[in-house]
């Protein structure tokens, strides 16, 4: 018998939608010195398409034995609608919250050509945040360099000016 | 505004995603309120979301930083995911508020901006003299 290493679930998105979801995975206590508390994992996807939808699969590889918390963005034309979800690893069902929130932001998506512009943004790896592009959903990852004044390593985001990009990070309930 | 189609690289082609069906275990979707969503043990874990504009120095001049000229990061609201749902935090004071220190500008601030306009000046007068040869 072939071993089972993952889990994959289906959603259907209507057009001109995206859909992203992170799993969060938990650190464990012995690493917690020089790690964050959570991590996140963008999970990978297929696609095909069914009339003017589409189906898009994703797949959950090494899923905890207890479950694993799903961030989910579906990215329309001027909103993200943010939603929590629960794999439940044993019984093989992905619980999904019915009350997610929409966010409409005004210059979400912003048709004027507007210059980039460098931001100093030095990752902080006990507090990860992660920036998502809302055009095409992918990161945006900062550059890192070395700062010969500081004699530290920094790093620097390209941002869009005038263009809202999404931003989250994951802690615990105190923060 | 057309959403970008260029392949992701989260993105599989059909071979892979058929070789991980076939590994992996199919899982139901299901819609669920918010408490079921945070079982027990789970539901100290709290998201920031957060959407941030970066907002240019109203005057955008040459040859100096855009930290610089003021350039802002405005977070325009934020979402916090938690036990109980999502809610919208629409307190600027929540989201990850950086603002660029405005600073006087210096000699050689003042030299780049006054040479680049004087490079921009020359290169128009050029333009205007080719025209006339035209």
């Amino acid at each position: 018998m072939e071993e089972i290493f993952g889990k994959h679930f289906s959603i259907t998105e209507p057009e001109a939608i995206n859909t992203v979801i992170y799993k969060v995975n938990k650190t464990e206590k012995e690493f917690l010195d020089k790690s964050p508390k959570f991590t996140i994992e963008r999970l990978k996807y297929s696609e095909e398409y069914i009339g003017k939808n589409k189906k898009k699969t994703f797949f959950l590889m090494d899923p905890a034995p207890e479950g694993n918390e799903l961030v989910i963005f579906s990215f329309g034309k001027d909103r993200v609608v943010v939603n929590n979800g629960f794999l439940e690893t044993r019984t093989n069902i992905v619980r999904v919250s019915n009350t997610p929130v929409p966010m409409k932001f005004e210059t979400l998506y912003n048709e004027n050509e507007t210059e980039f512009r460098e931001f100093e943004y030095t990752p902080n790896l006990k507090r990860p945040i992660t920036i998502i592009d809302p055009d095409t959903t992918d990161e945006v990852k900062p550059k890192l360099y070395f700062d010969e004044k500081t004699n530290e390593v920094k790093g620097k985001c390209t941002l869009q000016a005038n263009k809202t990009y999404v931003m989250f990070e994951i802690t615990d309930k105190q923060g | 505004m057309e959403m970008n189609n260029t392949q992701s690289k989260d993105r599989l082609t059909p071979e892979e995603a058929k070789l991980l069906m076939s590994k992996t275990e199919e899982c139901r979707v299901i819609a669920t309120n918010a408490r079921e969503v945070a079982p027990v043990g789970f539901e100290t874990t709290r998201k920031d979301v957060t959407s941030a504009t970066v907002v240019p120095a109203p005057e955008i001049r040459e040859g100096i930083k855009p930290g610089e000229q003021g350039d802002s990061l405005i977070p325009v609201t934020a979402a916090e995911l938690h036990e109980n749902g999502v809610t919208i935090v629409v307190d600027r004071q929540v989201g990850r508020a950086q603002r660029a220190t405005v600073v006087p500008e210096n000699e050689t601030q003042r030299a780049s901006r006054e040479q680049a306009a004087v490079e921009k000046s020359a290169a128009e007068k050029y333009e205007q003299n080719n025209e006339g040869d035209r």
